[in-house]
């Protein structure tokens, strides 16, 4: 198998099969670890990977297909899907001059409904990011890399959910982080019914980060 | 060439420092220390810090063998801090600095610690994890902001690890952490505890909720030593910080590591980094207990770099604050 891009936490490797293209997820070994946590960390996450993914199909959010399940060793064998990541496009699109607000704000629009209708479904994501977020030639939008999901979230994993994402947006894509509003549009619509309590809660999460008390 | 005095009292340690273009003169430090299963309370910090500070200035003055006429500038820490300890500080530098006629510089605490770790170990532009009783935050530079990329959202590590220490009544001297360090090195059981990373950030309150009310049972039935649980609570909590670390330094590419703050001389800890950093080909820089704790040559050295690069304080600014954040700061001394 041809190594295809190595994470903090997983090697993805490029593989076949039956015939289809697909990658191979492995959450391999880390040696600073103590074994026991090390082993118990790569099942879990493996595990509420795997589940994330079906149960986001199910509700109808674009995710990649799971053809294999290896818990013992870690490793999850799904489609390749071509595509690029939404980090990648936006940082394509701030060095293309001819882009227009409008497709942006559309983007983000897209971006904050997928979320909104995870969230809906009752998965919190626990790591959002633009890197874990495809986008196909289509303009599709497809979520990867749930390994520190669960479902059942509080309000509370919820805001976090869109605060990380808020962070991660300023910190990569700083020229565009006063649109982050369209992504909670985006959002809103598409959670519907008391979206207003986890809005309320993602501003305690944003002034919790702020005002903390520190101490040397 | 500027030569520098720095003070530092943000929390239970007093230190005192002198600095010449980078170059130690002096680093004395005084640390109040409590019984075992206590831990230190700002009105009597405060007072340590007030009865020894003149003696620890005196003695700073004799180890450089200088005179207070030849130093440039007076440094003080600003925040963050514990209040009482950190006023009780700022008073006696902006008091010196008026008496012998020299500006006073106001420094962020949490930057000091960068830059004497960046000093130190002669690394360019690492990932930093400043890990202590008060603060835990992966940090990387980047457009004149030491910026946080993942922090811990309640208690600090060091924290975590003192009130367990409290919990099994460990002393104090010459700190809670480091007597956990010794006895998690003979500590072999794993027990498994909560893991809580949350995207790039950390959490241990529920960890430490789950240790201090399990530890009684678990000793008492005899199925695990004090040994054992020192250990598996270091494990599980640099686990958890060596994993952001990582993240962050796969989003950020960065080849080098730099860990600083008092939670920073665990050997442990270091080990663990240093196995990480291995597997990505990158370069880990630590430091010993002498500038991974809270020292004043920090404070000096970070003030010099402040006052080089033309910082000016008007004496308003010469007030001290226990919030203020890392990424408050502009860095007008690094490209």
């Amino acid at each position: 198998m041809e190594l295809y891009k190595q994470g903090a936490e997983s090697k993805i490797y490029i593989s076949f099969y039956s015939d289809r293209k697909v990658i191979v997820k492995e959450r391999f070994s880390k040696l600073y670890r103590n074994q026991l946590l090390d082993q118990s960390i790569r099942r879990e996450r493996t595990k509420a990977e795997a589940k994330a993914i079906l149960k986001c199909k199910q509700g109808g959010i674009a995710t990649p297909v799971i053809y294999l399940l290896d818990l013992n060793n870690c490793k999850i064998t799904m489609e390749f899907i071509n595509s690029q990541t939404v980090n990648d496009f936006l940082n394509n699109l701030k060095n293309d001059k001819q882009y227009n607000d409008v497709e942006l704000t559309k983007l983000l629009m897209e971006i904050g409904a997928v979320i909104g209708k995870m969230h809906s479904l009752g998965i919190f994501h626990g790591d959002l990011t633009t890197s874990n977020i495809l986008r196909k030639e289509d303009g599709t939008l497809v979520l990867i890399d749930f390994g520190l999901s669960h479902f059942n979230p509080s309000n509370e994993d919820k805001a976090v959910d869109l605060y990380v994402l808020e962070r991660a947006f300023i910190s990569t894509h700083s020229y565009f982080s006063d649109l982050f509003a369209s992504i909670i549009d985006g959002y809103k619509h598409a959670y519907g019914l008391n979206v207003q309590s986890i809005i309320n809660q993602f501003q305690i999460v944003r002034a919790r980060g702020r005002k903390r008390l520190m101490f040397g | 060439m500027v030569i520098s005095l720095g003070f530092e009292g943000s929390a239970n340690k007093l230190g005192i420092g002198i600095v010449k273009d980078g170059e130690v003169l002096s680093n004395c430090r005084k640390t109040y220390i409590t019984p075992p299963g206590e831990g230190f309370l700002p009105r009597e910090t405060a007072k340590h810090h007030q009865s020894n500070i003149i003696s620890l200035l005196e003695e700073a003055f004799i180890i450089s063998n200088l005179k207070p006429e030849e130093i440039d500038v007076v440094c003080f820490t600003k925040g963050p801090g514990i209040g009482a300890p950190l006023a009780s500080v700022a008073v006696v530098a902006r008091t010196v600095a008026q008496l012998w006629n020299k500006p006073l510089i106001p420094v962020n605490h949490c930057i000091a610690h960068i830059e004497m770790g960046r000093l130190i170990t002669s690394s360019d532009n690492p990932t930093v994890l400043y890990v202590s009783g008060g603060n835990t935050q992966v940090i990387a530079y980047s457009g004149n902001h030491y910026r946080i990329f993942g922090e811990t959202i309640d208690i600090a590590v060091g924290n975590c690890l003192d009130r367990f220490a409290r919990v099994l009544k460990l002393s104090n001297d010459p700190s809670p952490g480091y007597n956990i360090e010794q006895m998690a090195k003979k500590g072999l059981k794993y027990h498994k505890l909560p893991y809580v990373v949350k995207g790039m950030d950390v959490s241990f309150s529920g960890i430490l909720s789950y240790i201090e009310e399990k530890a009684q049972s678990l000793l008492s039935s005899g199925e695990y030593t004090p040994e054992d649980l020192c250990f598996s609570l270091q494990e599980t909590l640099f686990a958890m910080l060596i994993e952001t670390t990582e993240r962050a330094m796969s989003h950020c590419k960065s080849k080098e590591v730099l860990i600083v703050g008092g939670v920073g001389c665990n050997e442990r800890l270091q080990e663990m980094m240093k196995i990480m950093c291995d597997e990505r080909g990158a370069i880990l820089y630590a430091t010993d207990e002498r500038f991974c704790i809270d020292n004043g040559v920090m404070i000096a050295h970070t003030g010099a770099l402040m006052y080089k690069s033309g910082y000016k304080t008007t004496w308003e600014d010469t007030f001290c604050t226990q919030r203020f954040r890392t990424d408050e700061v502009e860095v007008t001394w690094r490209p």
